[in-house]
């Protein structure tokens, strides 16, 4: 039987750098995806662009999974909850309250391109879109699935100043939203494209040695480091292991937390000449680090 | 709660609530007052008639409760600016 690989067939992204002049998304979703879609709020919108851009025209299999994930969810449709519980002393809206389920926001995906699979939201406040794409190459490993549609969304509220104040951000940083989406499915590992290799979280510093050391393939290696690592600290380690940090997809974005996500697609679009390999590292508070390997 | 307009006004009054309530992208004037909420007509569903329901309450202070009540007033515009008009009648 030939060996398996995890190939990632599709990329798609949304990114807008906020200002307090939010734009409405209800239009760029009819014009994305052909259609109105119903009662759902910013976050949904957002997730529906992204994925729209990665799936395009195709038809992926009914049994495609969802994973989806963000670092704080769906805030708005929250917010509004809370709002008219504790501030208003009246009960939420049934379409409000529906949608902090966070999940709501896979069941309007799995809904939309027909997708039947399994469907999973994680939130994690470093590691978010990490999270989402292990658990998804966990399930595709186990042979729980064959396809899957990996993606992160995280919003901006407006006024801007409290949004900053909720993600505990220094007055005045740029804040964004994104929107990330990459559909992997398993295939034969003889063929050609764009391969996940790898996705772990590693305990520390030596842990992330061993591992970049292990996925490196000399000059043809990039390495990417997210918005939680400290530049200094991975270079350093990456060195140890004979690779220098060389890929910036970050490119002066401004914040939002689920920014790795952006990393796969801008490698899959910017991919220098030479280079068959990306590795990209994050880092937590408690100096965990989130690793992925892409390889060509 | 507001005082009741005449029921020409109520039924308009009502068609803006629902599209702003459900999230409908069309025109009120495009919707005859006898057409049906729910199912075939302006294919609302269930989770739509909880949210008018507590969009009516909030609004006229009428409850729309149980099955009977329901399928009296989500049958069209004009059955639901009936049923509030009944039922402040009633409770004045």
């Amino acid at each position: 039987m030939a060996e398996r690989a995890i190939f990632i067939r599709a990329a798609g992204d949304y990114y807008a750098q906020a200002d307090e002049a939010l734009p409405e998304l209800g239009p760029l979703v009819k014009q994305t995806l052909g259609a109105q879609v119903r009662r759902v709020g910013r976050f949904v919108q957002l997730a529906l662009i992204g994925a729209a851009r990665c799936v395009g025209q195709r038809q992926l299999p009914a049994t495609t999974g969802v994973y989806l994930t963000s670092g704080r969810g769906d805030m708005e449709v929250t917010a509004d909850v809370m709002e008219q519980l504790f501030r208003d002393g009246q009960a939420p809206r049934p379409l409000s309250f529906i949608n902090t389920v966070s999940n709501s926001a896979c069941f309007y995906i799995a809904k939309q391109f027909g997708l039947r699979g399994r469907s999973a939201f994680v939130c994690n406040r470093y590691f978010s879109f990490e999270s989402a794409l292990q658990l998804a190459m966990l399930d595709m490993e186990a042979g729980v699935s064959t396809s899957a549609l990996v993606g992160s969304t995280d919003i901006v509220l407006a006024p801007l100043d409290v949004h900053r104040k909720r993600l505990r951000l220094a007055e005045g940083t740029p804040v964004a939203e994104g929107s990330h989406w990459l559909w992997l499915e398993a295939g034969d590992a003889a063929d050609e494209g764009a391969k996940l290799t790898s996705v772990e979280v590693l305990a520390d510093g030596a842990a992330l040695e061993t591992w970049i050391a292990r996925h490196a393939r000399g000059a043809g290696t990039a390495l990417s480091v997210g918005q939680f690592g400290d530049a200094t600290e991975t270079a350093a380690i990456a060195a140890r292991a004979g690779v220098t940090p060389t890929f910036d997809y970050r490119d002066g974005r401004a914040y939002y937390d689920s920014q790795s996500g952006a990393a796969v697609s801008a490698f899959l679009a910017q991919r220098p000449e030479g280079v068959t390999t990306l590795l990209h590292v994050n880092r937590d508070a408690e100096g965990r680090f989130a690793a992925f390997a892409v390889r060509f | 709660m507001t005082a009741l307009p005449n029921r020409e006004t109520l039924i308009a009054g009502l068609k803006e609530m629902i599209l702003a309530e459900c999230d409908l992208d069309r025109d009120a004037d495009s919707i005859p007052d006898d057409m049906a909420l729910i199912a075939d007509g302006l294919e609302l569903d269930s989770l739509d008639a909880l949210q008018i329901s507590l969009a009516v309450k909030e609004r006229y202070g009428v409850r729309i409760e149980g099955g009977p009540d329901a399928r009296r007033a989500f049958a069209s515009t004009a059955a639901l600016a009936d049923f509030i008009i009944d039922a402040r009648t009633a409770a004045a």
